[in-house]
């Protein structure tokens, strides 16, 4: 009986046990279910933002892609106007450098030749002054010679002469 | 006498033929007008009924020795020898001052005519001139003569505003203006 009643208790306790078990595999199996469920869900909202993160990012990349290639665009335009100026700039520097030089070359054969038209009139100005000179030297002497050559009585006569000649020009008077 | 007087002035005038002898004589002149020594002293021979014309004309010409000027004194002596003496008979009226004033206002009528010549010129040649001068402009005129010997010779002569240059100095200065003038036009045409 005995054993009977320790069997029966062992029995039973043994079925409390097994119900508790029973009882807390399955909470702990729900649980588990929850969490596996919760993990899912979690990983397709992961996996759905990294796909919507990878194509957010792959448009940005294009964007970046689309805008670098404009700016090499512009760049290599403004590299190729800078080159068209560059070189505008230096077919003006030539030609400016030309006629430079052609009006340099121009003017000093001015000045060669105006310093030589200059040369030959300052000799023909020399030669009409010393000849100037040379008939008021002459004229000097001759007034000299005729003063003193002159007697009284011919200044006499030139007075009388002037007089007259005052006479012929009494209609003026 | 009052044509007397102008007469006497006129003749006076005739005698005188430069500027500068006109000056000397118009001073005398006012000198003696305003002299009254001399004008009382001339009343007092005049007024002489002892002398005779010779003394007076004189004793008159005495006053006048102190004015060195020929021409005043050969004037009056040709004056005074015709014993023409009422210059200075009158007590009430003053001929000879009104001689003066007459020789001063037809002094004004004159025509100064200058002449620059290079030599000095006797008075004669200078009347000779001024007679020539007065011919031909037809009024009494008085030479304003001046030397320059750096005229060379010839007259420059003035009559107004008018200037008449016969000077050699002036034939001179033709002429070289003439050769320089010729010698440019040569080079010109025929070149250096």
């Amino acid at each position: 009986m005995v054993f009977d009643t320790l069997f029966i208790y062992t029995i039973t306790t043994i079925i409390y046990i097994g119900i508790l078990f029973f009882f807390f595999w399955r909470r702990n199996k729900k649980q588990e279910d929850q969490l596996n469920s919760f993990l899912k869900e979690a990983k397709e909202k992961l996996e759905l933002h990294k796909k919507e993160a990878k194509v957010q990012a792959s448009g940005k990349v294009a964007k970046a892609f689309e805008l670098i290639k404009r700016l090499q665009g512009v760049a290599e335009d403004l590299e190729g106007q800078v080159q068209t100026e560059y070189e505008k700039v230096l077919e003006e520097a030539a030609n400016q450098k030309k006629d430079i030089i052609a009006e340099a070359r121009r003017q000093s054969k001015e000045i060669l030749e105006g310093a030589d038209g200059e040369l030959a009139q300052y000799k023909e100005e020399r030669k009409r002054e010393i000849e100037k000179n040379l008939v008021k030297l002459v004229m000097s002497v001759t007034e000299k010679v005729v003063g003193r050559s002159l007697t009284r009585e011919d200044q006499v006569d030139l007075i009388r002469d002037a007089v007259e000649e005052v006479k012929k020009e009494k209609g003026h008077l | 006498m009052q044509k007397g007087v102008e007469k006497l002035a006129q003749q006076l005038l005739n005698e005188i033929w430069s500027t500068t002898e006109l000056k000397k004589v118009s001073l005398a002149l006012e000198g003696l007008s305003h002299a009254s020594g001399f004008k009382s002293s001339a009343l007092a021979i005049v007024s002489n009924s002892r002398l005779s014309d010779e003394v007076k004309a004189t004793q008159l010409l005495n006053l006048f020795n102190d004015i060195e000027i020929p021409v005043l004194q050969s004037f009056f002596a040709g004056v005074f020898s015709e014993g023409e003496f009422w210059l200075f008979s009158s007590k009430q009226f003053d001929y000879f001052d009104e001689f003066v004033r007459s020789f001063q206002i037809t002094t004004e009528k004159l025509q100064v005519v200058q002449l620059v010549v290079a030599v000095e010129l006797f008075p004669r040649e200078q009347m000779v001139i001024a007679k020539q001068l007065s011919d031909s402009l037809e009024r009494q005129v008085m030479l304003d003569l001046k030397v320059n010997p750096s005229i060379v010779g010839g007259a420059q002569i003035r009559v107004g505003n008018l200037v008449f240059d016969y000077t050699l100095r002036s034939k001179f200065n033709q002429f070289e203006r003439q050769w320089i003038n010729r010698m440019a036009r040569t080079t010109e045409f025929v070149g250096e």
